[in-house]
């Protein structure tokens, strides 16, 4: 059995052998304990149980196995683990929100390991094409591998087919990538939003292995709990009635200038009661083909430009949020 | 598994203009079992003082009793009514006297101060650590989403009809995004004058 194996020989017979190990032990303890067992060489359970065992059973070593015993505990027969964590999590939070030809699609700035802000400002949300917008949250070394693959199959798309990704299109090539690494995730919950090519805003939510919903508003990352529910009541009008005589709600045709605000506060709420949410907001805002962006002066929102002048059109929000 | 989590529940007060207001959810389950849907967390202790208890049953009906006996023999020796923040006081040396071996609790206390008249909102952990909050306190298996939610529809000087809709809305968008807690909900109101009790036609599911 193993345990003759580790001292290389001393024992000639199975009575000696709880012997050899306790020597080999002291010597073990006494040389430092630097001298590391190989895992695959250590002693499993059994064995070790069976040859203190038999030491008892011979009573001119008890007081020597008594003795060895804390040694025997020191002296690390026990298996050392060894294990690699490839991933970590990088806290903030990202939402989006869909309205009758606009998507809003925001997310904070913070990057955090642990309780320490690795930095204030590592942008969450990007602009993929002039009508999509990809917010990314979760691990942020699989974030930002997984938005450089995705704007390198959108721009091999243009190349193939001499026009920009539809929306639709993304989502569901979204999904294959992610279901494509099924059994080593990237760790990244991703929401889309961005017009569809009917002219409506939309929104789609991800999970890490590309379960994937067109929905008129999500909320993912570290504060999504504290947010979702908040956008339940006010986007989808959960656990409200009309009015009576009034018209029914309908969700995800709410006007922009609602929208906003419900999302500055939503992010100002986790702010508040969220360590890992803060520093700095960031909303993308994709209208539709030939939509007003009057509405957006008041803001301060910058556009960024687009490769066609004529179409959708994406402008970005900066705000600051607490930074303590 | 928490032991925390065993039973389910929350519970959340807020203060308003002369007025709190403290609602918990009604299930009772076993993990992910529902036991029962009549399950109140929240308990009077004088005509104008409330305490909710979030957490593990079997100790949220302990600490009911051990509390109702405790300020019965504050008012035979006082021969008063004990005021909210002396309330706080008693609950959280009640917890810390269990240090190491505490109850599972988690208190909310809400109410009005015969006294000054002024709203009272506190929580404690299941230590006793007392949190005298400004706007709200929660507690219970859907406290995350309840700060959430809460920070987004709660702001100062509500009238109690107002608290009511802030605190009715926010336990409930709160719970249903909650397995453990929901299946129905009880609100209080405390006003000087009176408290207005409602159950709430809540998901249940």
């Amino acid at each position: 059995m193993r345990i003759s194996t580790i001292e290389g020989g001393h024992s000639s017979d199975r009575g000696d052998r709880s012997l050899s190990l306790c020597f080999r032990s002291t010597r073990v303890h006494l040389r430092g304990l630097h001298t590391r067992t190989p895992v695959e060489r250590c002693t499993d359970e059994h064995h070790l149980h069976f040859s203190l065992f038999s030491a008892y059973t011979q009573p001119n070593r008890c007081l020597a196995m008594a003795l060895m015993q804390p040694l025997l505990a020191d002296a690390q027969l026990r298996p050392v683990g060894h294990q690699f964590n490839p991933y970590s999590e990088n806290g903030g939070t990202i939402l989006a929100i869909a309205g009758a030809d606009f998507a809003v699609i925001a997310g904070d700035t913070r990057q955090t390991e642990g309780y320490s802000i690795q930095t204030r400002y590592a942008p969450k949300v990007f602009k993929l094409t002039d009508r999509a917008v990809l917010a990314v949250n979760g691990f942020q070394a699989d974030c930002s591998e997984f938005v450089k693959r995705v704007l390198q199959r959108i721009e091999w798309y243009r190349h193939a087919h001499s026009k920009q990704m539809p929306l639709k299109a993304i989502a569901r090539m979204i999904q294959t990538m992610l279901y494509g690494k099924r059994f080593f995730p990237y760790y990244t919950y991703n929401i889309l939003g961005g017009i569809e090519e009917d002219g409506t805003g939309a929104v789609y939510s991800f999970d890490p292995v590309g379960s994937y919903e067109r929905e008129a508003c999500r909320a993912a990352g570290a504060a999504s709990s504290l947010i979702q529910p908040f956008l339940d009541n006010q986007i989808y009008f959960k656990n409200q009635t009309p009015a009576p005589g009034a018209a029914p709600f309908v969700p995800g045709n709410l006007p922009i200038d609602v929208v906003l605000p419900i999302v500055i506060d939503s992010f100002t709420s986790a702010t508040e009661r969220h360590i890992e949410v803060g520093d700095g907001l960031e909303i993308f805002i994709v209208l539709a083909k030939g939509r007003d962006a009057s509405q957006l002066s008041s803001l301060n929102a910058t556009e960024i430009p687009a490769a066609d002048p004529t179409g959708e059109r994406v402008f970005v929000v900066r705000r600051d949020l607490k930074k303590d | 598994m928490s032991i925390m989590e065993y039973n389910g529940g929350s519970v959340l007060a807020m203060k308003g203009k002369n007025c709190v207001a403290i609602a918990s959810d009604l299930r009772l389950g076993n993990q992910a079992m529902t036991v029962a849907t009549n399950f109140e967390k929240v308990f009077p202790v004088t005509d104008c003082l409330y305490l909710g208890l979030a957490g593990l049953a079997s100790d949220v009906i302990t600490l009911r009793e051990r509390f109702r006996f405790r300020v019965n023999m504050y008012t035979i020796k006082e021969e008063r009514q004990i005021e909210p923040a002396t309330f706080a006081q008693l609950v959280s040396s009640t917890l810390y006297e269990k240090r190491f071996g505490p109850y599972f609790v988690e208190p909310v206390i809400a109410g009005i101060s015969k006294k000054t008249g002024e709203p009272f909102i506190a929580a404690t952990d299941l230590i006793g650590c007392l949190n005298f909050a400004k706007d709200f306190v929660v507690c219970g298996t859907a406290s995350d989403k309840l700060f959430g939610v809460a920070e987004g529809l709660w702001e100062p000087d509500l009238e109690p009809e107002d608290l009511f809709e802030t605190i009715s809305q926010t336990l409930m968008n709160a719970v249903d995004r909650d397995a453990f807690s929901g299946w129905g909900a009880i609100v209080h109101v405390i006003t000087p004058e009176k408290v207005i009790t409602r159950t709430l036609k809540a998901r249940m599911d």
